[in-house]
């Protein structure tokens, strides 16, 4: 592990313990749901980096499309996997606290379907690349997709404005009535979300390394070929 | 159901989610470890063979 990743991973493994203990411990808790609202830190917390990861997807697969370098359907393809990672814990951390506070784990209203179709898009944007043989042809659909899919989050994000929804007001640029009061739940909540940053910014950079070995590994495999003629 | 109840099943379901968390974390770092030994074996493999041809994997 180089200075720079040892570094990055020691910060984040400090941030990551002090915004579990503002979480868990030091933010009171809520004077109407009681312990269980700590979830909430690290529900939103996983959420807004996900959200900056499919903002990168976009980024990235514009950037492919104006210029055919494969690099950016690299580090885009990264991007997205880590998103999606974000988006499964918020789509299983909310179900668990919708049960206490709602009385049932799902609604089918306008937040938690969008949000449920931007993880099956990006799902596919994973995944069905492997499904097509065409080397060309592959990072463009890719890259299509990908744009599809980020172009969705601000209508997740604005689903609880312009629908009547279960789902509470964003907390975070939200309207004055909605959002926490005390300070120490504030700390708590943007050091999860600064842990979560680091921790997707970490990921991707060993995601896009691995990416360009197994690019590498390729190019090898094909002088292997030559060398060995079969 | 009495309060300390309720507050003890809450806890469950506070519990539950951060313990998903830690899974799904966890579960992709694993996969993304698996990736990179099964990628650092076949370039130490590739880099063995080439050798074997008198090139360097730099080349």
């Amino acid at each position: 592990m180089s200075m720079k990743n040892t570094i990055h991973f020691v910060v984040l493994f400090a941030v990551m313990q002090m915004a579990l203990v503002w979480a868990l411990y030091i933010a009171p808790p809520d004077a109407l749901q009681g312990h269980v609202q700590r979830i909430f830190y690290f529900h939103l917390g996983s959420i807004w980096p996900g959200f900056l990861a499919f903002f990168y997807v976009l980024y990235g697969s514009i950037r492919y499309l104006i210029s055919r370098d494969l690099i950016w359907d690299r580090k885009s393809l990264v991007s997205g996997e880590i998103g999606l990672v974000f988006c499964s814990i918020v789509l299983t951390t909310g179900p668990v606290w919708a049960k206490p506070t709602w009385g049932v784990y799902w609604a089918w209203d306008a937040r938690l379907t969008s949000t449920l179709v931007l993880w099956l898009v990006f799902f596919a944007y994973v995944n069905l690349r492997e499904y097509i043989d065409d080397d060309s042809k592959r990072p463009r659909i890719s890259a299509v997709l990908g744009i599809v899919g980020a172009l969705m989050v601000p209508f997740v994000y604005m689903s609880t404005r312009i629908f009547e929804t279960q789902h509470p007001k964003p907390v975070v640029m939200g309207d004055a009535e909605s959002g926490i009061r005390h300070p120490d739940m504030n700390i708590a909540l943007y050091l999860s979300l600064f842990a979560f940053t680091l921790l997707y910014i970490y990921l991707w950079r060993q995601g896009v390394k691995q990416m360009l070995t197994e690019d590498r590994l390729k190019k090898l495999r094909a002088q292997l070929l030559r060398l060995e003629g079969h | 159901m009495e309060t300390s109840q309720i507050t003890n099943n809450h806890l469950m379901f506070l519990v539950a989610a951060y313990s998903l968390v830690w899974i799904m974390i966890s579960g992709y770092v694993f996969v993304l470890s698996r990736r990179n030994k099964k990628l650092e074996k076949q370039v130490e493999d590739f880099e063995r063979r080439l050798a074997k041809h008198g090139v360097s994997s730099d080349s």
